[in-house]
């Protein structure tokens, strides 16, 4: 093997790691999204209108009304008689009820004689009518009793009563409350669906469900189900008090956009994307997030939606826009500004993951540049045991090896290779490991280091290469994923699940199982057995099978993609095998040709010697959890002659 | 010299282990709950035979102070749990304190006569102990030798074999006879704490210090009263088999 070739590979490193920089904290699900790639035109509306929707509410702020509320109401289409039928009393942390007003007639949507929908085209019955709101007002009062079940149970039989169409509109958004109280989330959103899909014209209850959406996306374990939901419905305005959010979601789903479509090859048009998703961070105000907020009464914590900083989030995705056009300048600037931010001292909202993402990030760019020492401080500064710590362990080993510190490179490969994370997956680090033996020519240890390589990773790679190979649907690779295995297929399976993407998907998708099975599941029979049941049953079940489909295609590109660094890297473990054997070879004939015998090796010096916030413990074979991380091989012995590094290994300043 | 260590204890462990408080809470606390403090563990005593050649000491005895030899033998069920055996043996001399002072006299040794009447010169003891090792740590030594060590908190039930202490006037018959109080033996009972310091797998230090509780018969302080003596143990442990067992 050439000395370069080594080197070649830290290339390929960088650049995999710099993609996944980009891509880290952006969890994109395309397809859950549903980029359009085709429809650029489409995107630049709501971009013009933005303005305007933004000042909507400003306008109409004196029109609202005087309830106490958390929120700025939503804008109010125009003034209108008052509601014959009391809003429902929000319970801690919801939002509070928009009383809605009935639009103006220029404004409401055609109607259209649609059977599912419960509208006729028949003269209104008055009877009808006052049995309709009775029913409604008889519903609502369930709901203010928290009775949640039976209320949405009485707002269903309301929509399913063609006769009372005229309060369906309500009745649909109170079933989606009722539901979301009940801790039914996704189904809850898939009620306010019907809602949002019709629009700001079309329904006088969207902006309500849009703050719904909000409420109870805070609730779910990640923001995929939201996201989708607003870019969905970009076009339809936002809530005020989710203004930040709702820009900075926006801004994320550009963001993404704009990678696919740079991915595609179409770079005009993904330098839209990314110029909309800057304009729209660039709407986040610095308040968002610039205090935390006080859990209200019944939470011991904000829900996890409420947490972390968005404007910080925000300058996040800025970084990211900044360095998918080749700013890296500019997007070192953005995750430095992104760390100011989230400095604990600063009284922000606290977003330790974002702090520790931007940290990564700024050394990934470092490393990508050659300023290794730069590089090494910043992975030094992710935080001790954090979620990303292993990750950036593993990539500040890189960076050691390129200065030439290859006793700290062997010690971080200690931690990663040890015990403590055998789950995790590494299978270059035993690579880089030969790679330092080699170069210091410990030829022996290097062997022994190629051999554990390959014989723990080619039956990996066989396997890897059945899965991949044998046609199954994407759903199989999900349930494959899912269901793990054992030793080190384990390993890879969870290594796809680590995927930001699928790990957003099984989440959801386990939510949609709990709420299937116990949500629903384990509720008394009335409702079980409702036919509100059932049609929730049926939306969860279509999208459980949407989310797998969507998961296990990516767990398919996962696991084709870790087959195919496998096989890079045990061609690469065999080169360095050639080498050292090459070696080995030399120092041979060298002897034969002497007469005795040539010692390629020195005694190195080396020190245990410790700076005074240090104590120095000799490793022995046994790992202790807080001495993670601080390892360093201490090299008592290396080359006689060093053996010669290329130009891209050598120190940086 | 610093410790680390591995679990906390009770209040007792914590005080005996001295952690080095900045890194625990700062350091070990990132991932604990998420992977074990140790991992690779040198010194493991799951499933091994303990047998312990040890020396005791009396320390609390104003009369006799004891020296026995013994041995024990021990199981361990886990890292954490074990039982043992144990037996000691050996003689009992008068303490430096057994010398009395009367006025306008010279002081003087007591006489065998008057500590007849005393308690607590054990001559023989054996009982059963369970102990709880829940503290696995490690010391530097001077930064540069690492010396594991383990902790236990220990209890038991015992046999105590003593000298029988009499009445002042069976002691002047037993004087004048030529003769002594004979052995006498009560159940009786012990806790206290260990410590292990490993030289290698196959071997340890020990050091433990307990406390013999026991009822005795004390003529002269009217019935029977409770006897409590102190006892330190050093003790040289062989584990077999010699290596640790495989972990499973």
């Amino acid at each position: 093997m050439p000395p370069r070739a080594p080197l070649r590979l830290a290339v390929r490193v960088v650049l995999l790691l710099a993609a996944t920089a980009a891509l880290a904290s952006a969890a994109p699900a395309r397809a859950q999204l549903g980029i359009d790639l085709s429809a650029p035109k489409e995107e630049k509306k709501p971009a013009k209108k933005k303005p305007a929707a933004k000042k909507k509410p400003a306008a109409k702020k004196p029109a609202a009304k005087p309830a106490p509320r958390e929120v700025e109401p939503a804008p109010a289409p125009a003034p209108g008689p008052a509601p014959e039928v009391a809003p429902v009393a929000p319970l801690p942390g919801e939002p509070a009820e928009q009383v809605p007003l009935p639009p103006p007639p220029e404004a409401r949507p055609p109607q259209r004689p649609t059977q599912s929908q419960g509208i006729t085209l028949a003269p209104l019955d008055p009877a009808a009518s006052a049995a309709a709101k009775e029913r409604l007002a008889a519903a609502k009062r369930l709901l203010d009793e928290k009775a949640n079940e039976t209320a949405a149970l009485a707002f269903d039989g309301i929509l399913r009563e063609p006769a009372y169409a005229e309060v369906h509109e309500e009745a649909r958004y109170q079933r989606g409350k009722a539901l979301v109280r009940m801790g039914l989330l996704h189904s809850g959103l898939a009620a306010f669906d019907e809602i949002l899909a019709k629009g700001p014209q079309g329904s006088r209850f969207y902006h309500s469900a849009m703050e719904w959406l909000f409420y109870a996306g805070r609730k779910l374990t990640n923001e995929q189900p939201v996201l989708a939901r607003v870019a969905r419905n970009a076009q339809g305005g936002f809530p005020p008090d989710h203004e930040d959010r709702f820009h900075y979601l926006l801004a994320k789903y550009q963001f993404e956009r704009g990678r696919a479509l740079q991915d595609a090859g179409r770079a005009a048009e993904a330098k839209g994307a990314f110029g909309e998703a800057l304009r729209l961070t660039s709407l986040v105000r610095e308040a968002a997030g610039g205090t935390p907020r006080p859990p209200l009464s019944g939470e011991t914590a904000p829900p996890p939606g409420e947490a972390g900083d968005t404007f910080a989030k925000a300058r996040f995705v800025e970084a990211l826009v900044a360095y998918a056009q080749s700013d890296d300048a500019g997007a070192v600037e953005s995750f430095k500004e992104v760390i100011r931010l989230t400095n604990p001292k600063r009284g922000r909202r606290a977003d330790p993951e974002l702090r520790e993402l931007a940290f990564q990030q700024l050394a990934r760019i470092h490393y990508q540049n050659r300023q290794n020492r730069y590089a090494i401080w910043y992975y030094g500064r992710m935080p001790w045991g954090g979620e990303r710590w292993l990750e950036g362990l593993w990539e500040a080993s890189w960076a050691h090896y390129r200065i030439g510190d290859y006793e700290k490179t062997l010690g971080n490969l200690l931690t990663i290779q040890s015990p403590y994370f055998e789950d995790e997956y590494f299978p270059e680090s035993w690579v880089l490991e030969a790679i330092v033996y080699y170069e210091n020519c410990r030829y022996p240890e290097a062997r022994k280091v190629l051999d554990t390589f390959q014989r723990k990773y080619e039956p990996v790679y066989d396997e890897l290469a059945r899965i991949t190979g044998r046609p199954q649907p994407p759903a199989a690779f999900y349930d494959l994923v899912r269901a793990g295995g054992s030793g080190t297929m384990r390993r890879i399976l969870k290594l796809a699940l680590t995927d930001r993407n699928i790990r957003a998907l099984a989440e959801s998708i386990g939510e949609i199982e709990s709420e299937l099975d116990r949500g629903i599941g384990e509720r008394r029979d009335e409702f079980r057995n409702s036919a509100l049941a059932k049609e929730l049953g049926e939306k969860l079940s279509t999208e459980r099978a949407r989310l797998v489909e969507e998961a296990g295609q990516r767990a398919r590109g996962k696991l084709e993609y870790e087959r195919d660094q496998l096989r890079a890297l045990l061609a690469q473990a065999l080169r360095i095998q050639i080498e050292v054997s090459r070696k080995e070879r030399e120092a041979l004939e060298g002897s034969l040709a002497k007469g005795s015998q040539v010692e390629v090796l020195k005694d190195l010096k080396y020190s245990t010697a410790v700076s005074d916030e240090h104590l120095y413990w000799p490793y022995e074979g046994e790992f202790w959890r807080d001495e993670l991380g601080t390892y360093s091989y201490t090299l008592t012995k290396g080359c006689k002659d060093r053996l010669p590094r290329s130009g891209a290994a050598t120190r940086t300043p | 010299m610093t410790t680390r260590p591995a679990l906390l204890a009770l209040a007792l462990a914590a005080a005996l282990a001295v952690p080095s408080p900045g890194r625990a809470q700062s350091k070990a606390d990132a991932f604990a709950g998420r992977i074990p403090p140790v991992s690779g563990q040198l010194y493991r005593k799951a499933g091994r035979l303990e047998a312990t050649l040890t020396g005791n000491l009396s320390l609390n005895d104003p009369f006799f102070s004891k020296y026995f030899g013994g041995l024990k033998l021990g199981y361990h069920f886990t890292e954490f749990l074990s039982v043992s055996a144990h037996g000691a043996a050996g003689p009992s001399r008068k303490t430096g304190s057994t010398v009395l002072c009367p006025t306008n006299e010279p002081c003087r040794d007591a006489t065998d006569i008057q500590l007849f009447q005393v308690p607590g010169e054990i001559e023989w003891l054996a009982g059963l102990e369970v102990a709880w090792s829940p503290v696995y740590g490690k010391l530097n030594v001077l930064s540069e030798q690492v010396a594991h060590f383990d902790l236990s908190i220990l209890a038991g039930g015992d046999w105590i074999a003593h000298r029988e202490a009499v009445s002042r006037e069976a002691a002047l018959a037993f004087e004048a006879s030529g003769g002594s109080p004979a052995t006498v033996g009560t159940y009786g009972g012990h806790v206290g704490l260990g410590a292990r310091v490993f030289l290698a797998q196959w071997i340890a230090l020990r050091l433990e210090v307990k406390d013999y509780l026991y009822r005795a018969d004390v003529p002269n302080n009217g019935g029977k009263s409770l006897q409590n003596q102190l006892f330190t143990e050093l003790g040289v442990s062989f584990f077999l088999p010699g290596r640790n067992r495989p972990l499973r």
